[in-house]
């Protein structure tokens, strides 16, 4: 599948700042609220523990004084209880769902003292049933519906610590819209906040990608521009990113390597054109000459052999070509079985064997009997017979060729040697060549193309062997196979 | 005209030897590089139809030895090599020509024609002295209009008094221009070809064509 970077990039940048964002949002708005609430009920908790202190608990006495207004006092039993609060001073809980509301409950959970904002139904606050003396704070739905907080605690109130069961729980709650709201402001402002910034990171990011995809463009753009016809230039350059340099080394590698590569099928087509003109300009220029006056029968029979044995050579060159092609073409197909090695070149030599004896050459076949290979027998004799048509061609008259054998535990190797080299050393590391001649050879254009030791080379490698060649003193001229 | 053919593969050698034979040329062949460089140094050709990929002494190396020494016979560069970097390289090299393989031979012969007449500044491909027409061409001279019948060798010795009309020309550059390495024939041979051109060209009563320069030559032309 066919992804884009630049998509990949964009996506997750926006990713990782949604991500981010979501994370600082969430603890910029939790800590806001924490922070909230905590002041809202330590406030709510310092109401509370204002109004516990101004109750007074006392034995009952009749001639008790009763200041109008912020003093209640409350008969329960034989108990009186003084609770002095102005609550005209604090609207919020003298109005009617004034936002703010306290109750005082008794130690049997009857309701004795309510703010005047409750009316009179009562904060039924089902957390607080089982009160402590430790405060505890909850949400809650205020009388007037709306969303409050509450606090609640026991305590003992004033001069009520001798009196039996004078244990009172206070509950203040209070309407904390205020504070809702401005928690709904500050997400709407983190949620607004956070699309501007996605806004501007895709953006932003947009422009790194494109900045950082640039040399990749840069780079793209050089290899484009490299004719790839006759590769005036092969180097990219290096003023790519440290990033980019591994891929533009690699580049440049593979451009050398498909060079050398052109080069060689350029050289090879070009060998082959050589090879097949030149024939094919004897036999034109054999039949134009010919046909350029009337002549005598033999002048045309003369004319026709020459064009005939041309004709051979060049058959034989495609032959070989032929071969060369099939065995670059990729694996061949082999099929293995034991064949006895010195019938197999007894059979290949053969074939030569007449043209050995016009030129008066010896040949001795030094293999032991019995001696077999393991092996492809019609690629064997396909590479001996290129080796043999070699040796035959350019030993010297009346030389001598002779084929030896030696089976070790690494495999078998095959020696072909012949008498009547003129090779030089150095000639070794090109005899393998295709087109490859010895200079000497060259008056034999279009007898032999020289691609003979190529054929076998490649013959010897898909077979899982090696194959190389020596030159001995007295101009002896061997070729080891090993397989 | 002699020209040296250096050429390794054996067919086309053989078979551009004979053909050139019979078109008149005094023909020297070797397949071999530095036997190329010898024949070229050692005698003067009119052209030299040189292969580039030649056992010895490559063809481009002869090329550049002979143009080094001064050597200004023209070259015709006979190969199987046809890439334009080829072409180029041996153009540049100082050849005058450049043939490919394969070849059609007729083609060979024109452009031998052509570079022969540019060794001796002609232009015409037919030369008219008095009443007598040669036809570079087709190898054909008129006498009044009259085809004349001549062996190979007594056109190829027109010819070459042709080409040189006016001129006089010694019988060492006869003997270098139309006959090959091989020849056999003794000097006096050439004042023999003379005298048979003599007969067939020349009109009992009218001014001759071919005159002896006494101690130097000869030389064609209508009136001294």
């Amino acid at each position: 599948m066919i992804y884009s970077l630049r998509s990949r990039f964009l996506v997750g940048v926006v990713v990782g700042v949604i991500f981010v964002l979501c994370i600082f949002c969430i603890v910029i708005y939790t800590a806001t609220r924490h922070t909230l609430i905590y002041n809202f009920d330590k406030s709510l908790l310092s109401t509370a523990k204002t109004l516990s202190a101004v109750i007074e608990n006392e034995a009952y006495n009749l001639e008790g004084d009763k200041q109008e207004g912020y003093q209640d006092e409350i008969i329960i039993g034989t108990r009186k209880i003084d609770f002095q609060f102005d609550v005209r001073a604090t609207p919020e809980f003298n109005n009617l769902y004034g936002g703010a509301y306290y109750q005082f409950r008794d130690a049997n959970g009857t309701t004795i003292i309510r703010s005047p904002s409750l009316g009179n139904t009562d904060l039924n606050l089902n957390i607080f049933r089982k009160i402590s003396d430790v405060p505890r704070h909850d949400e809650c739905i205020l009388p007037d519906g709306k969303p409050g907080r509450a606090v609640g605690f026991q305590f003992i109130p004033k001069g009520g610590e001798k009196i039996a069961n004078s244990v009172l729980s206070i509950i203040v709650a209070r309407d904390i819209s205020s504070m809702t709201s401005h928690l709904h402001f500050l997400e709407l402002l983190l949620l607004a906040s956070s699309a501007v910034m996605i806004l501007l990171s895709i953006i932003v990011a947009l422009l790194v990608t494109r900045a950082g995809l640039r040399p990749i463009h840069n780079l793209a753009d050089e290899i484009s521009a490299i004719d790839m016809e006759n590769f005036k230039r092969t180097y990219i350059s290096e003023k790519y990113p440290q990033e980019l340099l591994p891929v533009n080394r690699c580049l440049n590698n593979l451009l050398q390597r498909i060079k050398l590569s052109f080069d060689r099928e350029r050289r090879f087509n070009s060998d082959i054109a050589h090879e097949l003109r030149t024939p094919l300009a004897g036999i034109q220029s054999t039949i134009e000459v010919c046909l350029s006056r009337t002549r005598q029968s033999e002048d045309y029979q003369d004319a026709l052999q020459t064009s005939l044995e041309i004709t051979k050579s060049i058959h034989r060159m495609i032959d070989a070509l032929l071969s060369l092609a099939k065995l670059e073409s990729g694996p061949i197909t082999l099929n293995y079985e034991h064949i006895s090695l010195k019938n197999t070149v007894a059979d290949c030599w053969r074939n030569l064997a007449n043209k050995a004896y016009e030129r008066e050459i010896a040949f001795e076949n030094r293999i032991r009997d019995g001696a077999t290979l393991f092996s492809d027998k019609s690629y064997i004799t396909l590479a001996l017979m290129n080796i043999f048509e070699n040796a035959v061609e350019y030993s010297n008259e009346k030389g001598q060729i002779w084929v030896e054998s030696d089976h070790k535990e690494h495999g078998t190797t095959i020696s072909i040697s012949n008498t009547g080299c003129v090779l030089k050393e150095k000639d070794l590391e090109r005899i393998f060549d295709s087109f490859w001649r010895q200079e000497q050879a060259r008056s034999e254009t279009g007898k032999h193309c020289g691609i003979g030791l190529s054929i076998v080379q490649k013959v010897i490698k898909a077979l899982g062997g090696t194959v190389r060649a020596n030159i001995q003193t007295g101009g002896i001229f061997s070729i080891h196979i090993v397989l | 005209m002699r020209i040296l053919l250096v050429e390794d593969y054996l067919p086309l050698q053989k078979s551009l030897a004979k053909g050139l034979r019979e078109a008149d040329f005094a023909v020297d062949v070797t397949g071999d590089g530095k036997e190329g460089l010898w024949y070229s140094k050692s005698n003067e050709y009119d052209v030299i139809i040189l292969d580039i990929m030649l056992p010895g002494l490559d063809g481009l190396s002869i090329l550049k030895q002979l143009r080094d020494a001064g050597n200004k016979t023209h070259i015709l560069i006979l190969t199987a090599k046809d890439t334009l970097e080829d072409k180029v390289k041996g153009l540049d090299f100082g050849a005058d020509d450049y043939l490919i393989k394969p070849f059609a031979f007729e083609e060979l012969l024109a452009r031998l024609r052509a570079l022969t007449r540019r060794n001796y500044q002609q232009k015409r491909t037919c030369i008219t002295i008095e009443d007598i027409k040669i036809d570079l061409n087709k190898q054909q001279v008129y006498k009044n209009g009259q085809l004349v019948i001549l062996t190979p060798r007594e056109y190829a010795l027109l010819e070459y008094l042709a080409m040189r009309a006016g001129e006089i020309v010694t019988r060492t550059d006869i003997w270098e221009h139309v006959y090959d390495f091989n020849s056999s024939a003794t000097s006096n041979v050439v004042d023999v070809y003379i005298g048979y051109l003599r007969k067939k060209l020349e009109t009992q009563g009218k001014a001759a064509l071919i005159h002896t320069i006494r101690g130097r030559g000869y030389m064609l032309e209508a009136e001294l």
